[in-house]
């Protein structure tokens, strides 16, 4: 049985395909090096387009509109050029607003595709190239620590790593401005503007309440959450990795969770690249030894490690039989959990 | 294999699904089951999911289906047909493009409910007369699936055909990596021209006219181009799907498309005067399909998380929460899909939330099919019987009691009507094979696929609290006969055995209605035995909760108990 999986861990093979919507063009090559931000692959369409009625701005005959028309369809037009015309004592004149390109003439209609929008495939950090996605993208690769969440906002960033706390010394208005800054919780939108008002260039939450949630979605710094809803504690493992890369100039990767893509947020601390040709890792199967994050209450947030996989299902409070999984809690604790409501954490 | 044997595959979500059923003297029977993780992320191919469920399949039911090589064993030797339906995936991005809101885009919207859209733009063709500002819409939508429709047979298509040589620039222009797919269920006239138009190729699918006289609508008509539109992009979307559909001989279906196939089967099989009404509560959407002759109504909806959707968890709750705790519920179970209650508090949480992913599911079925008769106060107006419960939240519950009242308080139907439950979830299955192997579905609805859950009649009155609604006698045949009587803000449970029928007398007070015909009839009820009985709803419509949190959340606590759950 596969599992719900987080990746946490040092020295971690980090592969990322980024990859444009449309078709386009790819501007990097295999094993080219690659900084945050760099352009992974372009498609350069039109701004916008513009129908003119020919026929009735002009007010002719439909029959007789190839009179008119200086243009053909498929043929690149300047800023100002005549597109059609109709001469007389009151001539009528219709020219390219812009630069651009005929893309039709119908029904005494002429459709122009006008300026150019360049929408770019972005690497969120640096890495090499180990892939070429034909027309679409490339897969990039880095190996270094790697520090998985649950939740992003959709944006990327790169800074120093700093944690808010008066151990930091962070609280100060000008400790985390420009800089990524790892907070353990947040209840309430005011605690979340105090945050957003230093300016940080990223922020990584342990948990959130659900009243924050709308603000983050809206807001434009990259935001992620690495636990979960309520009040959690950011487990151990987590917390070492955090404290391993304060300082440090990481990655914030806020993507979008998307169990489609198999896609989390993530923070990555790149190290010495050293690569196999395994592209995608191989399924985690469930099995004694591996360390996992409990999702139910009342250990929600906490890790432990799994002692025992007992064949058959079992009941639980709730009255449901489920299959189960033992776990031994970091504090020694033994308990029982549907296998359901584990992560396991791939370190 | 000497018996003929069919498989059906479902590729869920979260799960892969395999079901196999195999004739045995004339009889098609369930001869196995299994489910496996799906496997549809980045990198992941769905084949792999759907091995899984094939390997266990083969240990569970005996029966060899997969050779040295992996491979699916057809004909004789092997599988005769398997049907392949599909859920997972992103709702496709769709575009509908109509000549008015009030007809061909609010057809349009009742078409495309149930094949697993999110509608991204709705383009009035005589609201919106400006070609340029018509195609920036269309193109800013960055839709997977453009529905067009618009004028009756022999009547008028100017409209229409403008807006095809925006769709046809749209279509050419943008390389998109998902290569769109148009649907075109318009006026006849304009069909042919229209394919050559957009010169789309096989991303262009030709439907009949769902509007093809002034006030007749046969949505029926463009199911076919539909299918191989979602057919064709889920192809491009999902890893392997193409290459299964090949090695199985299948074409994948979505799985609310099958499923509404059975419940037209059974709504032709109980000719009862009533329609059949089947709800599929999933973590990710909630499925409503009903039929009643040759109206079909179909609607998908997605549950939506918010804090008015907190305030309506809690308002459900059975033990006393606050919509900070119910959103963080619904929260995490939104990053963790899989995950299941094992707390009486989220138990509590996730039952009272399926109450009102049902009732939004309900209310969005109504603002899309007018004639669906739901109101969100008074619930369900229209006559349902049986109405098919399906769907893990619905299934997967600790007792047959708290389906029923998950499904009771969700739709708070009126008269009379029976509860089925779909616990081994073949109605995809079923669907899914229906067309190699009619007979298949046939038989296994006749042999009890469906549970039956249980009997609710409904007393209404418009007399105040705690007043008698109705006494009724139970016949119980050999065990004799009892007398009970129900008063106005109580629900009531029967006992009924499994295996046989039992008859109830129903006396209603003068100003009760038990869905009789009048506000006072009464008579005799034959009920068939069911796992949780016969329940009497005298609650009224609307049902109304206590204001008092701890009170109300005691009443929900008690209705279940007083069902036995």
């Amino acid at each position: 049985m596969s599992m719900q999986t987080l990746q946490i861990g040092c020295n971690q093979q980090i592969y990322r395909s980024f990859t444009l919507p449309l078709s386009g063009t790819v501007l990097v090559r295999i094993g080219q090096e690659v900084a945050a931000g760099d352009p992974i692959a372009e498609v350069r369409m039109p701004a916008r387009f513009q129908v003119f009625d020919v026929v009735n701005n002009f007010k002719i005959n439909p029959r007789h509109i190839d009179r008119y028309i200086e243009r053909l369809v498929g043929e690149p037009v300047k800023a100002g050029d005549i597109i059609a015309q109709k001469s007389g004592i009151i001539a009528r004149i219709f020219r390219a607003p812009e630069d651009g390109m005929v893309v039709a003439i119908r029904d005494g209609k002429i459709t122009l595709a006008l300026g150019e929008k360049v929408v770019q495939a972005l690497a969120a950090f640096p890495g090499t190239v180990v892939e070429i996605i034909a027309e679409q993208g490339a897969v990039v690769a880095t190996q270094g620590a790697l520090l998985q969440g649950v939740w992003g906002n959709g944006l990327n960033v790169s800074g120093l790593l700093t944690r808010w706390g008066e151990e930091a010394g962070t609280e100060k208005e000008d400790g985390i401005a420009g800089k990524i800054v790892v907070v353990d919780h947040c209840a309430s939108r005011a605690q979340l503007n105090r945050y957003m008002a230093q300016q940080p260039a990223g922020i990584v939450f342990g948990s959130i309440l659900p009243q924050v949630l709308p603000e983050l979605e809206r807001a434009d710094i990259p935001t992620m959450v690495l636990v979960g809803f309520g009040e959690l504690p950011i487990d151990p493992i987590s917390s070492q990795m955090l404290k391993q890369m304060q300082g440090q100039t990481v990655a914030l990767n806020a993507t979008s969770p998307d169990p489609l893509e198999g896609t989390h947020p993530e923070l990555i601390l790149p190290g010495r690249a050293q690569f196999t040709e395994e592209l995608f890792p191989t399924e985690e199967l469930l099995k004694i030894g591996r360390r996992v994050r409990l999702l139910g209450k009342p250990y929600a947030g906490s890790v432990g490690t799994i002692i025992e996989l007992p064949e058959q299902p079992e009941m639980f409070a709730s009255g449901l039989v489920m299959e189960a999984v033992v776990v031994q809690r970091e504090d020694g604790q033994v308990i029982r959990v549907p296998r359901a409501n584990i992560v396991v954490l791939i370190e | 294999m000497e018996q003929k044997t069919y498989l059906s595959i479902d590729i869920g979500s979260q799960r892969t699904r395999a079901w196999l059923f195999q004739q045995r003297e004339g009889y098609y029977q369930l001869a196995g089951s299994a489910t496996a993780q799906t496997t549809v992320s980045a990198g992941q191919d769905v084949r792999a999911g759907v091995r899984h469920a094939l390997l266990q399949l083969q240990q569970t039911s005996g029966i060899q289906l997969l050779d040295t090589d992996q491979h699916l064993i057809q004909g004789l030797q092997g599988v005769a047909g398997t049907g392949i339906t599909v859920s997972a995936g992103y709702p496709l991005r769709t575009a509908l493009i109509g000549v008015s809101s009030d007809l061909s885009l609010a057809s349009l919207r009742r078409l495309v409910d149930l094949f697993y859209t999110d509608v991204v733009l709705e383009l009035d063709l005589q609201d919106e007369l400006n070609p340029t500002a018509q195609l920036e819409k269309l193109i800013q939508s960055d839709a997977d699936l453009y529905v067009i429709a618009g004028g009756t047979d022999g009547g008028s298509y100017q409209p229409v055909r403008a807006a095809l040589e925006n769709m046809r620039i749209v279509y050419q222009s943008l390389p998109r990596v998902i290569r769109p797919q148009v649907v075109y269920a318009g006026n006849s006239d304009l069909a042919e021209e229209a394919r050559a138009e957009l010169e789309a190729g096989p991303d262009f699918h030709l439907a009949g006219n769902i509007h093809p006289r002034l006030g007749v609508e046969t949505l029926s008509a463009a199911w076919q181009a539909m299918l191989e539109a979602f057919a064709a992009l889920r192809r491009q979307q999902l890893r392997g799907l193409e290459e299964l559909e090949q090695e199985c001989n299948a074409t994948v279906l979505p799985t609310a498309f099958a499923m509404s196939r059975i419940v037209r089967l059974i709504d032709r099989i109980h000719s009862n005067g009533k329609g059949t009404l089947a709800l599929d509560v999933g973590s990710s959407s909630t499925t409503v399909l009903a039929a009643h002759g040759d109206e079909f109504i179909g609607s998908i909806n997605r549950p939506e998380i918010s804090s008015r959707t907190g305030e309506e968890t809690c308002r459900w709750s059975s033990l006393p929460i606050d919509v900070e705790t119910a959103s963080i519920y619904m929260l995490n179970k939104r990053l963790h899909p899989a995950f299941l209650p094992d707390t009486l508090e989220d138990l509590a949480i996730e039952h009272a939330w399926t109450r009102v992913r049902l009732q939004a599911a309900l209310q969005h079925t109504q603002e899309i099919f007018p004639n669906f008769a739901y109101h969100p106060e008074q619930g369900l107006f229209a006559p349902y019987e049986p109405i098919l419960l399906s769907g893990e939240s619905l299934i997967r519950v600790p007792a047959a009691q708290q389906s029923l009242l998950i499904a009771l308080d969700g739709l708070r139907p009126h008269g009379i009507t029976t509860f089925t439950l779909d616990e081994r979830q073949l109605m995809a299955a079923l669907g899914a094979l229906a067309e190699l192997e009619p007979l298949l579905a046939v038989q296994m609805i006749d042999a009890g696929a469906f549970v039956n859950l249980g009997t609710v009649i409904t007393a209404e009155s418009t007399q105040h609290a705690s007043t008698s609604l109705l006494t009724l006698e139970v016949d119980r045949e050999e065990a004799g006969r009892e007398k009970l009587e129900v008063r106005k803000g109580t629900l009531k449970r029967i006992e009924t055995p499994q295996d046989q029928r039992t008859r109830i007398y129903l006396s209603p007070s003068e100003f009760t209605d038990v869905g009789m015909g009048y506000v006072g009839l009464g008579g005799w009820v034959t009920v068939p035995g069911s796992k949780v009985g016969v329940v009497i709803d005298g609650r009224g419509r609307p049902l109304e909760l206590p204001q008092d949190a701890e009170q109300r959340s005691q009443t929900i606590y008690n209705w279940l108990w007083e069902l036995g759950g």
